[in-house]
Formats: structure tokens, sequence, C-alpha cells
């Protein structure tokens, strides 16, 4: 894997570390649907971690 | 339930498991695997979701709302620095043959058997409570299965413990599949795959109780929160600020959990087979991880809703389906959680009696045996009495001590072990100068402190220690509660963390600075921060001095590891080294780093120094010697990275000259295509006129008409020459850059408008009808040769002219102004051209060796000349049409910016 594409990862990291903590995390508050918004920001932030991680370890390296 | 269901069901499971294992293995082994490696390792990694995530997390969500959550994601964090973390480690250990943490560490420092020593212990010590909360929730499981939620007891006697009989079963799996072979660097795909099959169980499992509850015990998610009482709904609204250093920590702990908990790094790490396997655990760990974790909530919510106050949390699992009297879901649903139990126990205890091995029953026997009456398989039957030893001691640990707490709360301290060996590790990954001293300051200091503030307070509570040393502190001194250290207020776990690795850093950093690394130590840490520059040839990179007798070497091996593996191990090395055995004797040093690593896989990296170093008369390794070595494998690789260099360099030349030769024999080609094609132009009309010469020879009373008409033939033919020849020779002028254009500011649309009107009667006999459009470009200019582009429209005009037919030919010309150029386009309404000749109209002869057409009048040049002079001009000229169609010849000319055209003009 390049290195450009490492230091992606470890900014990835960064990022997800922001946002799956405290105040990020903080924010979402009450209900929606009868769900609390937290849950529903909880789900998406970690399933777009998983997206994110299929395409880009799975990605074919160019020579 | 009756109690002998649910053993039948244990033991059914188990058997398939055990069958499993075996199918994979001998699949493996008979060369045909079933499964692909990449899946195995990425459904083996969730080994990481225990009895704690099945039954635990419920518990922890009722408690502490979703604080249980950071369990989770914290290892879901990790994953985009996998490829810089995890994958250095998995280098590392396939070179260097490593299978266990503390290896690993004590390889890295200096192959300190302190630091071995010391690792191990901590590790057992933190990791045994962890074995012995499975065995607890196993044997609750099944008390609450066949007593009821009310009636489960653990004072059972052991000899009706069904946890008792289990630990006795693992430990004849683990001993059948994974103490098989003598070497630990050995993958056990059998055990892989059984530990993949125990993932996908507890998941589906789990999945189908989560599903029950949302779906028919409410109306799905919204309703499950909508009916339960606002203050347990509450919990999971927000998460406050004043939450975040609990959370983070929280979060922190299980990122080092993930790769450094034992059961982690033997799978993750150690049985890793292929470094690319882990681009498919990327997405299915976490995609298995927010499974699992789906219903939680739910039935979290709904245990606090529908079962009594007295049900303990951590039981809601069961307790749920068995409270509808639904026993067929409890039954699977306790099937997850033996699944789950049993796969942590299986791969804790193999890693763990690995670690009791290698770091100290080996090193204890080879430091009483002498080498040469060490027996075979030494290794193999300290790792298989471990495995006992620590089943017992777990069972023991479960059965005495266990029962006083949650799963929970066993199972962060034991996370919190784990942690103490980030600092090193990390450390030995990126950092050059952590060193030994440092690196056992650090252990020491942060295991001190974990056992100080997580432990002992434990060892209050069951009663060892007395109420004041918690609650007032030891000898009264309250800034020393274990719990309160220097008036910190946070939860126990929050608190033994921060400080313990506060210390352990702390330590490490100030031994490193401090104290020097070894040359020995120095050429280790290199090996290990680049490790991807070192892996091949491992054995040139490290540095050994000193004496060793080939055949006492030998012997030592063959008496470990057998004569048959010590022969292959020969044969392995001399294949890529010269010379393993010196002229007086002694063995090479590069063959003794060979057979150290060797020997680490079999004894561990300590047991193996210790062994050669009995061995052996070693002299002191000094930095020079390092130094020599680093900057020699420098400038070998600074040599391989020119010759690669040099030698794709000498293939691009060799492309070049293979691709230049392929030209010329092209050129070659369509000289002699050229050739003929001129003779038998040329032949075609010497025939005509020789024949009209002899026939007017033959008959001299020929009438004058008749003389007339042969003559006119004649010429016709002489002129066709002509025109050939003056042809060919203008080719010859633009392609050999011989002719000379006389380039002045012209407008192209004036000289297009001269060449239509000096053929107007050609396009007027024929009938055809001729449109233009010129817009505002008459007056654009260009530089070019007045003449020569005169040329270049008369051929593509006669052209057009040639190819339509009579009285209803149509061709439109047409001017336009593009952004730095002039198109000039010719569209006629012919017969078109085919699509497989479209890319040869320009080639010279085209029409004359186009022989599926009619033959036309022309040479066969005129549009090969045309581009030519196009191309001079700098312009392009291309060619769009289908048969029957008509064809549009777009030609398009550069036009110069005013001043330049004033130069030329001035030239």
């Amino acid at each position: 894997m390049r290195r450009k594409r490492q230091v992606g990862l470890a900014g990835l990291f960064l990022l997800f570390m922001l946002l799956l903590n405290v105040p990020f995390i903080s924010i979402p508050d009450g209900t929606v649907a009868g769900m609390p918004r937290l849950m529903l920001y909880l789900g998406i932030v970690w399933l777009v971690l998983i997206v994110l991680m299929g395409i880009i370890y799975n990605q074919k390296e160019r020579s | 339930m009756k109690a002998w269901v649910i053993i039948i069901l244990s033991l059914v499971y188990l058997s398939a498991l055990f069958a499993l294992a075996y199918f994979v293995e001998s699949r493996y082994r008979s060369g045909r695997p079933f499964f692909k490696s990449r899946w195995i390792y990425a459904f083996a990694l969730p080994v990481y979701c225990t009895a704690w995530t099945y039954y635990g997390s419920v518990g922890k969500a009722v408690q502490d709302g979703w604080e249980f959550l950071t369990i989770y994601l914290g290892p879901v964090l990790t994953i985009p620095l996998w490829w810089l973390v995890l994958r250095k480690m998995i280098r590392i250990c396939k070179v260097q043959r490593i299978s266990t943490l503390p290896d690993f560490v004590a390889n890295r420092y200096d192959k300190s058997l302190t630091i071995s020593v010391l690792s191990s212990v901590f590790i057992v010590l933190g990791i045994i409570p962890y074995i012995s909360i499975q065995l607890k929730s196993i044997a609750s499981s099944f008390q609450i299965l066949t007593r009821g939620v009310q009636h489960a007891d653990h004072s059972t006697y052991w000899i009706y413990d069904s946890a008792f009989y289990l630990s006795m079963i693992l430990a004849v799996f683990i001993i059948v599949f994974v103490f098989r072979s003598l070497e630990t660097t050995e993958k056990h795909r059998g055990l892989m795959g059984a530990i993949a099959a125990d993932s996908i169980v507890k998941l589906f499992a789990f999945l189908i109780l989560g599903g029950y509850v949302t779906y028919f015990l409410f109306d799905g998610f919204g309703d499950v929160f909508s009916r339960v009482e606002a203050s347990a709904v509450g919990k999971f609204e927000r998460i406050a600020p004043g939450q975040s250093i609990e959370w983070l920590v929280l979060m922190l702990l299980s990122m080092a959990a993930i790769m450094l908990l034992p059961r982690q790094f033997q799978v993750a790490v150690a049985e890793n087979e292929n470094e690319n396997d882990i681009r498919t655990a990327a997405w299915i760990l976490p995609l298995y991880l927010l499974l699992i974790n789906l219903f939680v909530v739910p039935i979290a919510l709904a245990g606090s809703a529908m079962l009594p106050a007295s049900v303990d949390p951590d039981s809601y699992v069961l307790a749920l389906p068995l409270s509808q009297g639904q026993t067929a879901l409890a039954a699977i649903t306790f099937l997850g959680g033996f699944s789950a139990s049993v796969a942590m126990i299986i791969v804790s205890t193999s890693a763990l009696s690995m670690i009791l091995s290698n770091s100290l029953l080996v090193p204890l026997v080879l430091k009483r045996v002498e080498n040469q009456r060490l027996y075979a398989n030494l290794p193999l039957k300290s790792r298989r009495l471990a495995v006992w030893v620590i089943l017992f001691v777990a069972y023991f640990f479960y059965k005495f001590i266990a029962e006083r707490f949650p799963l929970a709360s066993i199972g962060l301290v034991s996370f919190a072990a784990m942690i103490q060996f980030a600092p090193l590790v990390l450390g030995a990954l990126f950092w050059r100068d952590g060193n030994r001293h440092g690196a056992q300051w650090g252990l020491i200091g942060g295991f001190t402190v974990w056992a100080y503030t997580l432990v002992l307070p434990t060892l209050v509570d069951v009663g060892l220690l007395p109420q004041t040393v918690s609650a007032e502190g030891p000898f009264g001194l309250s800034w020393l509660r274990p719990e309160r250290l220097f008036g910190m207020q946070h939860s126990p776990i929050v608190h033994g963390t921060i400080w313990s690795l506060l210390v352990n850093t702390s330590l490490y950093f100030l031994g490193s600075l401090l104290k020097a690394q070894s040359p020995k130590e120095r050429n280790m840490a290199e090996f290990y921060y680049d490790i991807y520059d070192y892996s091949a040839k491992s054995e040139e990179r490290l540095v050994w001095k000193g004496h060793l007798d080939y055949d006492d070497l030998i012997k030592v091996c063959e008496n470990l590891l057998g004569s048959v593996r010590t022969k292959e191990l020969v044969q392995d090395f001399s294949s890529r080294f010269d010379a393993y055995r010196k002229a007086n004797g002694q063995a090479d040093p590069k063959f003794v780093n060979y057979m150290e690593q060797v020997l680490s896989g079999a004894v561990g990296s300590s047991s193996a120094r210790l062994l050669i170093s009995s061995l052996a008369k070693e002299e002191e390794v000094e930095l020079k010697d390092v130094i020599q070595l680093l900057k020699h494998s420098s400038e070998t690789d600074k040599l391989n990275k020119e010759l690669k260099a040099r030698s794709q360099e000498l293939r691009r030349r060799t492309e070049e000259l293979v691709l230049a030769n392929d030209r010329l024999k092209d050129i070659d080609e369509e000289k002699d295509d050229f050739i003929s094609t001129v003779t038998h132009e040329l032949r075609t009309p010497l025939t005509s006129i020789k024949a009209f010469v002899e026939i007017i020879q033959d008959n001299p009373e020929i009438e004058e008409d008749e003389r007339d008409k042969f003559l006119t033939h004649i010429n016709e033919e002489i002129d066709r020459m002509t025109r050939l020849i003056n042809e060919v020779l203008d080719m010859e002028k633009l392609e050999s850059g011989s002719t000379q254009l006389s380039i002045q500011p012209i407008r192209p649309v004036a000289i297009l408008e001269d060449t239509l009107l000096t053929m107007e009667h050609l396009f007027h006999s024929k009938g055809i009808h001729l449109s233009t459009d010129f817009g505002d470009t008459e007056d654009l200019r260009i530089a070019g040769d007045t003449d020569r582009l005169k040329q270049v429209f008369i051929n593509v005009l006669s052209n057009a002219a040639k190819y339509v037919k009579e009285d209803e030919g149509r061709v439109r010309v047409t001017a336009t102004l593009l952004n730095k150029g002039l198109r000039i386009s010719i569209v006629d309404n012919g017969r078109g051209i085919r699509k497989e000749n479209i890319d040869r109209i320009f080639d010279k002869f085209f029409q004359a060796r186009d022989q599926t057409r009619k033959k036309q009048k022309g040479s066969g040049l005129g549009l090969s000349i045309t581009k030519r002079i196009v191309e001079l001009h700098g312009g392009m000229i291309s060619v769009e049409s289908e048969p029957g169609k008509g064809a549009t010849f777009s030609m398009t000319f550069p036009l110069e910016r005013q001043d330049q055209l004033a130069t030329i003009e001035h030239e």
C-alpha cells in the first residue's frame, strides 16, 4: 500500500476518533421516530467506517 | 429444561466443532483447502467477543447505558491503523518465528529473559481471571436453563459442575489440535476453522434472540423505546460531556485489547497466513461487531421492563426467552453463549500455555539440564502440561473468586493488564531508541500500579485484605487509597488505567533515555523498525560473533526438533546461502542466526538465546559491527536498487529497439510495396502505349481519324505516367523534407473560394450541387503556402466530385472558427468509405491497392500528399464516413497570432 494511502488511513483513524468521542458524540440528543438520535448517529458513523475500510483496503494497487 | 438435554446439546456441539477442525485440517493437508484463509481469518478475529459480550454487554448496558459499546468501538477504530501496526507485527513474527506476545517484546528488547518472564507472569495473572469468567458463564447459563433464573446456585460440588468437565474436554481439544507440532509457528488451520465457526454460531444465536425480543415481544426498535420506563430509556438518549474520560479510556483499553490480548495476538498475528488477509478482515470485523451489538439495547430494555428486579442483568439473554416459555430459543441462545466461551477458552488457553512454556517452564529446564541431554519433545510436553495447569487454575479462580464479580468488571481488569504492553509494542515498532531498561522499568511500574489500583481492591472485596486498606489507604494514608490515588476520582477501571499507563509510559521513556542500548539490541531495534527492508535473508541482517561448533549445534537441534526436521532445515539454509559450516568445523554466523530463529519457533526467543549462548563461546558485539552491517545492508540495498533501475532501463531500451526494428521492417515492406505499386502503375500505360504504337507501325494505311484517336490515347497515357511520376517525386520531396514551403500570411478561405471557382466547370458538368458556408472566417489568416494549400483543396474536392453520382451529387464546403484554429470541411453524399478502410484512406496507393472497388482515375497518392501538406502547415486532416452516406473530410489549421504573422510577413 502506497505511503499516501497509509497517511490517509492514519488521517481516517483520527477523524473517526473525533467523531466517536466527546464533543461530537454528545451532540445527538433526544429521539427521532421513537429511537434515540444517538443510536442512529453511532450506526451511521459505524456503517460509513465499514464501507470506507472495505473500499480502501480492497482497492487494487496501481503498479 | 432437563439437564441431560443441555449436556447432550453441548456434547453434540463440541463433537461438531472437533469434526469441523479435523475436516478443515485434513482438507488443508491434502492440498484442497475448503475455505480460503482470508475468510477463516476474518471470522476467527471475533473470538474477541466472549461470554462477556454475549451476556455481559446486556448487563453493562442496563447499568451504564451506551458505555458497553466502547468495548467494540475501540477495535473498530483501530482498523485504519492495521496496515501500519498489525501488518508490521505479522511480518516481524513471521521472519523471527515468534508466536507469543512475551516473545515479541523480549526478542526486541535484547532477548531479555527477565522481560520474557515478567511479561509471561503478568499476562497469566491478568488473563486467568478472564478465562475463569467464561467457565462461570457456562456454569451459570447451565444452572439457569436447568433450575430457572431464580434458583441458580453456583456452589455445586465440582464433581457435579459442568464447567469442570468442559475444562477437561477443551484441554483434550487443545492438545489434539493445537499442540500437535513442535514448532509454534506452524499454522493451526483446524483450530482457526473451529473458531470461525464459533463466531458464526454466536452471532446467529444472538441475532435470533434479538430479533425475537425486538419484533415478537415488541413491534420493532421504536416500540421498545416507547414502551419502556423513561428512566431506563434516558441512559440511551445522550452521552453527557462528563462521561468523556470514561468513554475515551474504555475505548483505549479495547483498542489495545484487540491486538494484545493473548487470544487476539494468537489469531491476528501468529495464525495469520497471508498479510493480505487483513484486507477482508478490515470490513468483516467491524460489520460483525455492529451486528452482534445491534440488539443489545433492546434486550437490555426489554429485560428491565419484563423481568423481576432480582434477576441479574447478565442473565437477561437467557431469562427473557425462558420467561416467555420459549425453551427452544433459550437452548439456541445457550449454544451461542457456549460457543463464545468455548472459543475464548480454547484460544486463550493455547496462547497462555505457549507463553508459560516458552518463557517459564522451558528456560527453567534449560538452566538445569545439560544441552546434550535435552530430550526430544520437551517444549511440546511442557506446553501440554501448561494447558492442564492453566485450566485448573482458571477453574479454581472461578470456583472461589470470580463468583463475586460481574462479567464486565473482570474483563475490564484483564484489558487494563494488557494495555501495559502497548508502550513496549508501539516503541518496538516505531522507536529505535527504546531499550531493555526502559521496557523493564515500564513493565514493572505499570503492572505494580495495575495490581495496586485494580487487583488489591478486589482482594479487599473478597475478604482477603481488611476493608480499611481500601477505605482509608495503607497505614491510614488517604492519598494512597487504591481507588483514589492522589485524590483522583474516577471509576476504578478508569482510575487504574490512567495511573498504570502513566507510570508505565513515563518509566519506559525514562529508562530508554537514561540508559544505553547494547549494540546487539540496537541491531534488533533497527530490524524491527525497518522490517520490510530486512525481511529477505534476515539471517544476514543480524550480527553474531563467537565460536560455535557446528556438530554441537546440530546435536541440540536434533535433540529438540528431531533429525529429519534438522536435515530439512540445513537443506533449506544451504539452498539460500553458500556455507553453513566453516573449514575449522565452526558454524557460520548466518547459520547460527538461522538456527536461533528456528529454535525460537520451538522454545521461544529467550530460551533459544539461552541455548545458543550456553553452547557457544560468544564474543561481545560492538556497535561498529552493527553499524558496519547496517552500512553493508544499506549499501547492498542501494546496489540492488541501482541494479533494479538499470535492469528496468535495459528492458525499456530493449522494448524500444524491438519497436524500432518492427518499424524498420514495416518501412522496408512499405518500400517494397511502393516500388511494386509504382512499377505496376507505370507498366499499365506503357503497355497501352506500346500496343498503340505497334498498331500504328503495323498498319501504315490506317485512317487519319483512327490514327488521331490512337495518338490521343498515347498522349493520355503519357500524361498519366507524367502525373504519376510527378506525384511520386512530390511525395518523396515532402517525406524527405526537401520541399520548402513558401510560408506567408494567407487567407485559406479566399484560396478555397478561388479553388472552387476554378473547379466550377467540373462540378457543373457532372451536375453536382455545390453549397458553401464560410461564416465570418473569410478574413482569418494562417501562415501557409498558397499553392500547396490550393493543391490540398483541389485534391479533396476532386475526390468528392469523383465519388458522387452524376446529377445527384451534393458537395458542401464550410469553414468554422475554432478556439485556436480554423476548420474547413468538405462534405459529399457519395458512396462513402467502408469502416475498415477509414484508417487506411491516407496511405500511399491505397486506392490502387484497394482491390474491392472498381479502379478510379488517379494514382492513389493524392490523399497521402494532402495529409502531408496539411501536417506541414501544423494542421491535421481527418475523415468521417459511413458506406452509402457520403464522407466528410475536415482539415484544421492553427491560427497564428497577429504579431507572429507580422513577423512572417516581414521576413
